[in-house]
C-alpha cells in the first residue's frame, strides 16, 4: 500500500446506496462506540434523539406501488465546513493533519451556531443530561468522553480509532495500511455499504471507489467539499 | 371709527395666536429655570403606593419568570425550552434581537436628531437614551439564556488564559460582541454626558442619600466654561461616533443571519433590513416610554402632543422603510422560482408560521397607514400608545417568522421540523419585559428623565418673531 | 495672600453679563482671573470672553488610532500566533478583519473621548470648590480674583451692572 502524501490523510468515506439493506447496524454500533445517549420516546418524537448516523428515508411514488429509499447520514466531515468559521470558541475546527472536521467538547459553550449553519444537519445537541439506563451505564467505552448537557457532538470518525492506529503503527515504525482504520460504522455494516480510508492514498478502496462514476456528493451546489461520496443506486430493476 | 376697528381686529388675533404658540410648544412657553428644575425633582419623588405596587408585580413577574425561569434552565438543562432539531434557535434569539431594536431608540432621538439639529428632541433624549441602556441590559441577558452551557459564556471575552486560546475572530457572535459591547459603553456614555449637568442641579435640590448619590455622580460640575466646552465637544464627537456605531451593530446582528447557509437568512439585504426595522421598533417603544412617562411622572409641560405628533410622522415614514425592505426581500425570494425558496415562502403564507406572518403584516403595516396619516391620532397620546404597541408586537413577529421560520425548512427534507416554545421560554419573554419596566421603573426616579438645560438652551434660542402680519417661530443658532 | 481676595457675583441676565465683563476688562482684570459658570452652555462670542483652547480632539484622535492597534492586535496578531483552520477560511480573513478593526476604532474613540474629557475637566473633584447652589437654578456666575484694595471698585462695578447677588467667596464642599 502507498504511503499517504505529505504525512497527511485524508480520511473519507464512501456509501454504497445500492447495497445498503437501512439494517441500522451502523446506527447502533455508532451508539456502543462513542457512548452516545439514548433521549426516550417523547424526546425522539420531537427529534432531539442524538444518531451521529442516521438513515433518512424517502418515499417513493403511490400506494399500493410504493418504494423507500435509504440515506445513510452522517457527518460529511467537509473540507471548507460551514460549521467551523461561526463558532465564537473554535469549538470546531479543521485538523489540517486527518483533514476532518473536529468537534471539542470542552470548548463547547453550547451557542448552537454550528447546528444552524449545517446543511445536512448533522450536528446533534445535548439537551439534557445523558442517562444510561443499567446497565448500558457499563459498557460505556473509556476511549470516548461522555458528554454532559449543553454540548454540541456529531459523527467523528470515530477519531479515536484512527489515532489508536496511528499509535500502533507509530509504535511498530510501520505506516498506516489502508484497512488499519474502520469505524464502528464501517466494522458492523454486514453487507460493506460503508467503505472508509484515506482519500490521500490513491490505491485505497475508498479513493477508487471515490472515482467511479456512479459517485456523487450530497449539496455539492454549495461548495462544502464533503469527505463523504454516495455512490447511486442502480436501475429501477433494482428493489 | 375705522382706526379703532383695525386696532381692536389686530390686537386679539396676534394675542391668541401667540398663545396658542406658546401652549402648543414647548420652546416657545419659557418658565424660570427654577421651576422647571423643580418639576423635574418633584417627578422623582412621585412614589406613591401604586407605584410600589406596581414595581412590585413587576419584580415578581421578573424575578419569577425572567430569572427563575433561567435558573431552572440552568438547572434542568436547554430542553426545558421547546428549541429543537432543526430549529435550534427560537423564542431567545428572537428575543435578543428584538431588545437590540429597542435600543436603537435613545441613539436615534440622542444623536441622530441631535445631528440634524431637529428642535423638538430636547425634552425627550433622556428618556430615550436610558431605554438605550436598559434594553441592552435585557438583550446581552438573553444571549446568556440561549447559551447551552451558560457558565462557559465568559469565554467569548478575549483575554489571555491558560487554555492558550483566543476566540475565534471569524465567527459573528465575536462581531455581535465587540459591537455590542462598543454600543452599551458608547450610549452608557452618551446617556451620562449631558447627564452630568443634571446631576449637579438634583444635587443642588437635594438632601439626605440623594444628596450624596447625586454629589458622587456629578463628579464636581459646576458648569464654568472650560467644563461646558469640553462637555459639548465630547458630546459632538460622541453623537457623530455613536450614529455609525448604531448602525453597525444591528447589521452585525443581522449578519448572524446573513453568514449562514440557511435560506431566507442567506440575503445581503438583511442588513438595511434590520437596521431599519430596529429604528421602527425603537421609535414605537419610545412613544410607549414616553407615554408612560408623562402620564406616570406629570411631566406634561415637557413632553407634549407636539413630541407625540412627530414620532407619529416618523413612525409613518419608518413603516414605509420597513415594508419596503420586507417585499424587496420577499419578492426576490419569490422570484426565483427555487423549490426551496418557495417552501420556505409558502409555511410563511399558508403554513405553519401564517398566523405570526399575519399578524406582523396587520401590525407593522394595515394599523400604522390606516392611522398615522391622521394628525388627530397622531396629536392623541393614548391613540399613538396603542398604534406603538402594536408595532412592537408586529416587530416581534418579525423576528420571530425570520429566526424560527426559515429554520423549519431546509434543502433535505428529511430534517424539516416544527417548533413550539414552552412555558419556560414564554415566562422568560415576558419576564423580560417586567424587568426592563422595572429597571426603568426604579431608574426613572434616581435619575432627572428632562435634561433642564438643554429645554433651557432651547427655550433661549426660540422667539416668536413679527412677520408681516404674523407672529412665527425663529430659531437661533448658538454655535 | 491676604491681599487677594475672591468675589462671586450672580447675574439672572445674559446681557447684564456681558456688561459687567466688559466693565471688569476696562478695570484691568485679566480674563484668566474671572471664572465664569452657568448652567446652560454660552458661546465665548456671547459673553465677549477669549475662545478655549482644548486638546480633547486630539485625545480623541490618539485613542483611535490606539483601538486600531488592538483591533490589530486580535485580528491578526491571534490567529497569526496561534493559527486554526476554520471553514477553508485563510487564517486572517479580510472582510471581517476590517470589520473588527473599525469596531475597536470606535469603541476606543468613544472610550478616549470621555476619559479624556473627565481628564481634562479634573473629573470627579470632590474637594471644596467657589460655588452656589442658585447657579443651577438659570443664574450666570463670576468669579473674579482681585487684589483686596481693588474690591471696593468691583462690587460697584458689579451692583452697577444689576448682580443679584455679591458675595465673598469661600470654598464649600459641592
Amino acid at each position: 500500500m502507498a504511503e499517504a502524501r505529505d504525512g497527511k490523510h485524508r480520511w473519507g468515506m464512501v456509501v454504497d446506496l445500492d447495497v445498503c439493506t437501512a439494517c441500522g447496524a451502523c446506527i447502533v454500533a455508532c451508539y456502543a462506540e462513542n457512548n452516545v445517549p439514548t433521549v426516550g420516546e417523547q424526546e425522539f418524537i420531537i427529534k432531539r434523539a442524538l444518531p451521529w448516523i442516521r438513515l433518512e428515508r424517502y418515499w417513493h411514488g403511490e400506494y399500493p406501488h410504493l418504494q423507500a429509499e435509504f440515506v445513510p447520514m452522517m457527518c460529511q466531515h467537509c473540507q471548507a465546513a460551514p460549521c467551523e468559521p461561526v463558532c465564537p470558541m473554535y469549538a470546531t475546527m479543521h485538523d489540517q493533519n486527518d483533514n476532518i472536521n473536529l468537534q471539542i467538547y470542552n470548548r463547547c459553550a453550547g451557542i448552537r451556531y454550528c447546528a444552524v449553519n449545517c446543511p445536512y444537519k448533522v450536528r446533534m445537541f445535548n439537551w439534557f443530561n445523558p442517562y444510561f439506563p443499567e446497565p448500558l451505564n457499563e459498557q460505556l467505552n473509556p476511549d470516548v468522553t461522555v458528554r454532559t448537557r449543553g454540548i454540541m457532538e456529531k459523527c467523528t470518525f470515530c477519531i479515536q480509532r484512527i489515532r489508536r492506529a496511528r499509535d500502533e503503527a507509530n509504535a511498530e515504525h510501520v505506516p498506516l495500511k489502508d484497512g488499519d482504520v474502520v469505524p464502528a460504522c464501517v466494522q458492523t455494516c454486514p453487507t460493506e455499504a460503508l467503505i472508509f480510508g484515506d482519500l490521500n492514498d490513491p490505491d485505497s478502496r475508498v479513493s477508487k471507489l471515490a472515482r467511479s462514476p456512479r459517485a456523487l456528493h450530497l449539496l455539492e451546489e454549495l461548495g462544502t467539499a464533503p469527505s463523504v461520496s454516495y455512490l447511486k443506486r442502480g436501475g429501477p430493476n433494482v428493489d | 371709527m375705522s382706526i379703532e376697528m383695525t386696532v381692536s381686529h389686530a390686537l386679539p388675533l396676534e394675542d391668541s395666536h401667540e398663545e396658542e404658540s406658546r401652549k402648543r410648544h414647548l420652546l416657545l412657553d419659557p418658565r424660570p429655570q427654577e421651576e422647571m428644575n423643580q418639576m423635574v425633582m418633584d417627578s422623582m419623588h412621585r412614589t406613591g403606593v401604586e407605584f410600589w405596587i406596581v414595581m412590585a408585580v413587576l419584580a415578581v413577574l421578573a424575578l419569577g419568570g425572567f430569572l427563575g425561569g433561567w435558573l431552572y434552565q440552568i438547572r434542568f438543562g436547554m430542553g426545558v425550552a421547546g428549541i429543537r432539531k432543526p430549529v435550534f434557535w427560537g423564542v431567545y434569539i428572537t428575543s435578543f434581537v428584538f431588545w437590540i431594536g429597542i435600543s436603537h431608540s435613545g441613539t436615534f432621538v440622542s444623536a441622530i436628531l441631535r445631528v440634524f439639529k431637529v428642535e423638538w428632541r430636547r425634552s425627550i433624549t433622556r428618556a430615550a437614551e436610558l431605554m438605550t441602556s436598559t434594553s441592552l441590559l435585557v438583550a446581552v441577558a438573553f444571549l446568556g439564556i440561549h447559551v447551552g452551557r451558560t457558565w462557559r459564556g465568559y469565554w467569548i471575552v478575549p483575554y489571555p488564559n491558560q487554555r492558550t486560546l483566543w476566540p475565534n475572530f471569524h465567527s459573528p457572535f465575536l462581531w455581535d460582541e465587540m459591537a455590542i459591547l462598543s454600543y452599551f459603553i458608547g450610549s452608557s456614555l452618551y446617556l451620562l454626558l449631558p447627564l452630568i449637568p443634571d446631576l449637579a442641579m438634583a444635587r443642588d435640590h437635594s438632601e439626605g442619600w440623594r444628596y450624596k448619590l447625586y454629589r458622587i455622580l456629578s463628579l464636581g460640575w459646576r458648569g464654568t466654561e472650560a467644563e461646558w466646552r469640553n462637555l459639548t465637544l465630547s458630546m459632538t464627537v460622541f453623537a457623530f461616533a455613536i450614529i455609525p456605531v448604531m448602525f453597525s451593530v444591528h447589521t452585525i446582528v443581522s449578519w448572524d443571519f446573513a453568514m449562514t447557509r440557511v435560506i431566507g437568512w442567506h440575503s445581503s439585504i438583511f442588513a438595511p433590513y434590520f437596521i431599519v426595522g430596529a429604528i421602527y421598533s425603537g421609535v414605537s417603544a419610545v412613544v410607549n416610554i414616553l407615554f408612560l412617562v408623562r402620564w406616570n411622572m406629570k411631566l406634561s409641560y415637557f413632553v407634549r402632543e407636539e413630541h407625540f405628533e412627530a414620532f407619529g410622522k416618523l413612525m409613518l415614514i419608518l413603516s414605509f422603510g420597513w415594508t419596503y425592505f420586507f417585499f424587496a426581500d420577499l419578492l426576490t425570494e419569490w422570484y426565483g422560482g427555487e423549490a426551496i425558496g418557495h417552501t420556505v415562502l409558502d409555511i410563511q403564507f399558508y403554513g405553519q408560521m401564517h398566523p405570526f406572518w399575519t399578524i406582523m403584516v396587520v401590525c407593522n403595516i394595515v394599523i400604522p397607514w390606516l392611522t398615522l396619516w391622521n394628525r388627530k391620532v397622531r396629536r392623541t397620546p393614548i391613540a399613538l400608545f396603542f398604534v406603538a404597541l402594536a408595532v412592537n408586537v408586529g416587530m416581534f413577529m418579525e423576528r420571530y417568522t425570520i429566526v424560527t421560520g426559515f429554520l423549519r425548512r431546509s434543502r433535505l427534507p428529511f430534517n424539516w421540523g416544527t417548533y413550539q416554545p414552552s412555558i419556560v421560554e414564554v415566562g422568560i419573554a415576558v419576564g423580560s419585559v417586567a424587568t426592563f419596566l422595572l429597571l426603568y421603573g426604579l431608574l426613572s426616579r434616581v435619575i432627572p428623565m428632562i435634561p433642564v438645560w438643554e429645554v433651557r438652551e432651547g427655550q433661549l434660542t426660540h422667539v416668536l418673531r413679527r412677520f408681516g402680519r404674523t407672529k412665527v417661530t425663529a430659531v437661533s443658532e448658538w454655535e | 495672600m491676604s491681599d487677594s481676595t475672591v468675589l462671586l457675583a450672580t447675574y439672572r441676565e445674559l446681557d447684564h453679563t456681558a456688561d459687567a465683563l466688559d466693565s471688569l476688562r476696562a478695570l484691568g482684570i485679566a480674563d484668566s482671573d474671572i471664572t465664569l459658570m452657568s448652567s446652560v452652555p454660552y458661546s465665548h462670542a456671547m459673553l465677549g470672553r477669549p475662545a478655549m483652547k482644548t486638546v480633547l480632539p486630539v485625545i480623541s484622535l490618539v485613542s483611535a488610532i490606539l483601538g486600531f492597534g488592538v483591533g490589530l492586535f486580535y485580528t491578526v496578531g491571534t490567529p497569526t500566533l496561534y493559527p486554526i483552520s476554520v471553514g477553508g477560511q485563510p487564517f486572517v480573513p479580510g472582510p471581517p478583519t476590517a470589520l473588527l478593526l473599525y469596531e475597536f476604532t470606535m469603541l476606543f474613540l468613544i472610550v478616549g473621548t470621555f476619559l479624556g474629557m473627565m481628564w481634562i475637566n479634573l473629573f470627579p473633584s470632590y474637594g471644596l470648590q467657589y460655588f452656589t447652589k442658585r447657579l443651577t437654578d438659570g443664574r450666570i456666575a463670576l468669579l473674579i480674583h482681585c487684589q483686596a484694595d481693588q474690591e471696593a471698585a468691583m462690587r460697584a462695578v458689579l451692583e452697577a451692572t444689576k448682580a443679584e447677588q455679591i458675595e465673598n467667596a469661600e470654598r464649600r464642599p459641592l
